[in-house]
């Protein structure tokens, strides 16, 4: 095991911002940390960085308890959400101080950083200071600096959301080569599913402190544990049902069809995809949503219904799924 | 508009008028005093400045000892004030809201009524006419603003910038050697020209610390050469010697003033 | 390891502004002058008893009351007044603020002794004027009736710019685009004036107030140069009064007495004018619906 959160917890005046966490992390895997803001990610993060102590609970890296072992001797890569550039020093100094401090030689220090200048194209910037700089090449720098950093395990905190939506799909596969699919583990934090499957081995999704799920994207998918889980992961939303019996039932659109046995209903608008369509709608059951071909023909008086086996069942005392 | 135009002409002739009517009278000859508004060409004169220029002590061996006094003092409480406030910019909500309180309380505070009990600290230790010891209250009188201010400004920068340097080896003086004093570098000069302007200016206790003419800070040679002959005429040197000692505060109010009014602003802003 | 760095501020803080206080105290309990050869000896509360009965301490203190009122409330006006107008666009903004903050920034005992040239009697540039439109020798820094107008406007002249510029950085941290929304509902210039400007700036108001307060209520150099706190006492502020006590009559007991009295009036006063800003303002906002 490389990275193993046991029972982890913080407590802040009273507070758990997280509680009972635990998370094993295979070697070379990418773990990506998924939930709304707020939900103690960034927490445990900070935590697995020694940025902050926890209240309960153990952290320990290649079977090494990190209690009392300082931030700096975790030897940890970490990418901050603002990039936390020294916006005083110019893009080389950026990366050359922590090399200095750590004792570095100065030959030592320049064929580093031209190393990774290389790798990751941004030799011309060298003598530039971050303000001058877009968006996205600050998030290179701060991507070369943890790899300067030569760690044992890579922390990155919303490294995309500071970025447009392009520039974050375009970014994708450079992260994924220099860091993802290389053989150190990668904490990948963020609030965007559609990031975490496609970035992540594996999804930790936490809600107000608690780990809701564990598991690949396609078991998140097909199987969620929880409503919270169903309702967080997979766009457009998954169909939720007026509970019946202490039963929630949920379906997900692209299950639902058109059938001439279904329920009756109404089609109130709809939203055209690209390649398909959403359509909601207006049932007994209440709004449905419907992922369709665009060239579906929708019947003046339309009817839908889903297969059994593609039902999800969660109890509505607990929120947690009935298999 | 044009009212307002007016206005502030008006306000700049105001705040400038006093100066000037020194800068006339420190060029008038002592006949020419007396009647202040009768022009002819034989009323200037550089005898006020020669005068002053060669009195005993000499005139610049005050505004010596003042910058002396002045950049020690800032020096000091720069030293002290910074891991202070950066100690403080640390330190959890109601701690650091009580200490607050109590520096702007200190900040405002009319510190001429300590000056009987800093005397008697003088005298026992035997610190009167001592142009370093006097540093020290300086310094103490100025550490409330100082903090205020610093505090402030290392309350500024991100957290992340200093989680990012602590996870990249650097120790506490490294931070704040390469990382944060260079980032607050310039709240630090808008702290340490009001320090400087503060201790430059300075009158109830050098006036009771320090009695030997030659070790006068400025203020108090003003004050003693006005009050050595409070109903005579000759105010010709007076003026020049207001003159001369305004100068070097000219030049830094000229030369500094959007740090003078961005430390007032910020102690103002965040305090 | 935090904390330690904050060991010696806190000393020298406790020892120039908290050992005083307590000295103070413990002296003004104590009969402590040439009498007793400088020795401080108990006296029971003497210094206390013989303060309430001290006719000149009440003056002094009406007269310190009556200096710090006009001055700070003139200024207070004035500086509104000024950060109203250098907020607006200039171009040469950093001149025009310079020039008003140079008053503020050059030593008070140099600006005492230009004030008490330009006062001077008969040459100073006032009575000259005086005499030209046939007020024949006004002398205002002799006359014992008039002499603290001449340090109020002094000072009115030093210490506005101070309170201008805090006033001028409340004035920019209140976004334009409150005042285009407050126009686009319809209210006037002088409306947004009353509604917008004047409560934003309150706290900036305050705590002008309070600090100008504090040190005119403190006000020493400004009187020890200008007029020594003549003629006949009659701008005799408490710190000279207290200062004279000490350093010419050398009663340390009794000065001790009077600067912790003025201190605790001090706290009186501003705990009041805070109290009294905050309520007149709260009111005043109140407007009818």
């Amino acid at each position: 095991m490389t990275l193993t959160l046991e029972n982890l917890g913080l407590c802040v005046q009273r507070n758990w911002i997280i509680r009972n966490i635990n998370i094993e992390v295979q070697p070379g895997e990418c773990l990506a940390l998924l939930g709304p803001s707020g939900c103690g990610k960034s927490t445990t993060l900070r935590l697995i960085a020694g940025l902050d102590k926890p209240s309960e609970g153990s952290i320990s890296l290649f079977n090494k308890d990190l209690k009392g072992i300082s931030p700096v001797n975790r030897k940890i890569g970490m990418v901050f959400q603002s990039y936390a550039l020294f916006p005083h020093l110019t893009v080389v100094e950026n990366l050359a101080l922590g090399l200095k401090v750590r004792g570095y030689s100065i030959a030592e220090q320049k064929r580093r950083i031209s190393y990774v200048l290389e790798l990751l194209q941004i030799a011309t910037l060298r003598n530039r200071k971050p303000q001058e700089i877009s968006g996205g090449q600050r998030q290179r720098i701060a991507l070369a600096r943890a790899l300067l950093r030569d760690p044992l395990i890579y922390l990155l905190d919303e490294p995309m959301s500071n970025l447009d939506a392009q520039l974050r799909e375009d970014l994708r596969p450079e992260l994924r080569k220099l860091i993802i699919s290389g053989d150190k583990p990668v904490i990948y934090v963020t609030h965007d599913q559609q990031e975490a499957m496609a970035i992540s081995n594996r999804i930790a999704v936490l809600n107000n402190g608690n780990l809701e799920q564990i598991g690949t994207p396609q078991e998140l998918y097909l199987k969620p544990q929880s409503i919270f889980v169903a309702n967080f992961i997979g766009r457009p939303q998954i169909n939720m049902f007026e509970p019946l019996d202490s039963i929630r039932i949920a379906v997900r659109p692209e299950d639902i069809y058109l059938d001439p046995d279904g329920i009756q209903c109404k089609l109130i608008y709809k939203e055209w995809l690209g390649q398909n369509q959403l359509l909601f709608f207006d049932t007994p059951k209440g709004t449905i949503r419907m992922i369709g071909d665009t060239a579906l023909d929708i019947p003046s008086e339309p009817r839908i219904t889903w297969k059994k086996q593609k039902e999800h069942h969660f109890s509505t005392k607990s929120g947690k799924r009935i298999s | 508009m044009k009212l307002n135009k007016t206005l502030i002409i008006f306000i700049l002739i105001w705040s400038l008028l006093p100066l000037g009517w020194q800068l006339y009278t420190s060029f008038s000859t002592p006949e020419a005093l007396t009647q202040p508004f009768i022009f002819s060409p034989n009323r200037w004169t550089f005898e006020n400045y020669l005068q002053i220029l060669n009195s005993n002590p000499p005139f610049w061996k005050y505004l010596l000892n003042s910058l002396i006094v002045g950049l020690l003092s800032t020096a000091i409480t720069l030293i002290i004030a910074v891991p202070a406030s950066y100690s403080l910019s640390k330190s959890n909500n109601r701690f650091s809201k009580l200490s607050k309180l109590f520096l702007a309380g200190s900040a405002m505070f009319p510190y001429v009524i300590l000056f009987l009990s800093l005397l008697e600290v003088a005298r026992k230790f035997n610190l009167g006419n001592n142009l370093l010891a006097i540093c020290i209250p300086y310094s103490a009188l100025s550490m409330p603003l100082a903090i205020l201010l610093l505090t402030a400004a290392f309350k500024d920068i991100p957290k992340d910038l200093e989680e990012a340097s602590v996870l990249e080896g650097l120790t506490l003086f490294q931070r704040l050697r390469w990382i944060l004093l260079p980032l607050i570098k310039p709240s630090i000069a808008s702290t340490a020209i009001l320090v400087f302007l503060f201790s430059w200016n300075e009158y109830p206790i050098a006036l009771t610390w320090i009695s030997k003419s030659e070790l006068l800070t400025l203020p108090v040679a003003m004050a003693r050469l006005a009050g050595s002959s409070v109903y005579e005429v000759p105010y010709g040197a007076y003026a020049a010697a207001t003159v001369i000692g305004s100068i070097p505060l000219l030049m830094i109010v000229l030369i500094f003033q959007r740090q003078i009014v961005s430390g007032l602003t910020q102690g103002a802003v965040k305090g | 390891m935090n904390y330690l760095l904050l060991i010696p501020a806190t000393l020298l803080l406790l020892l120039v502004f908290g050992f005083p206080l307590i000295r103070y105290f413990w002296l003004s309990l104590h009969a402590s002058s040439v009498l007793t050869g400088l020795e401080p000896i108990y006296n029971n509360g003497a210094n206390w008893i013989r303060l309430i009965s001290d006719g000149r301490f009440w003056q002094d203190l009406y007269q310190t009351s009556r200096f710090a009122v006009f001055s700070v409330g003139i200024e207070m006006i004035l500086a509104l007044v000024i950060a109203l107008l250098l907020n607006n666009e200039w171009k040469s903004k950093q001149i025009y603020r310079s020039i008003t903050l140079l008053p503020w920034a050059l030593p008070t005992t140099i600006m005492a002794l230009s004030w008490r040239w330009i006062f001077n009697t008969p040459y100073g540039p006032i009575d000259q004027i005086l005499n030209l439109i046939g007020f024949n020798n006004l002398n205002i820094l002799s006359n014992p009736s008039l002499a603290w107008v001449g340090t109020v406007i002094a000072d009115v002249w030093k210490t506005t710019p101070f309170i201008a510029l805090i006033l001028l950085a409340g004035l920019q941290t209140i976004p334009v685009d409150l005042y285009e929304a407050f126009r686009l509902e319809g209210g006037s210039p002088k409306q947004s004036f009353l509604y917008i400007t004047l409560p934003l700036l309150k706290p900036y108001l305050l705590l002008g107030l309070i600090f100008r307060l504090a040190q005119a209520f403190g006000v020493f150099d400004l009187i020890q140069v200008m007029t020594g706190g003549g003629p006949a006492s009659s701008t005799e502020s408490l710190a000279i009064y207290s200062y004279l006590n000490a350093m010419r009559f050398l009663d340390f007991g009794y000065s001790s007495t009077i600067m912790l009295a003025s201190f605790m009036i001090l706290i009186f006063v501003c705990l009041s004018a805070y109290i009294v800003t905050i309520t007149i303002t709260n009111n005043f906002r109140r407007y009818k619906l």
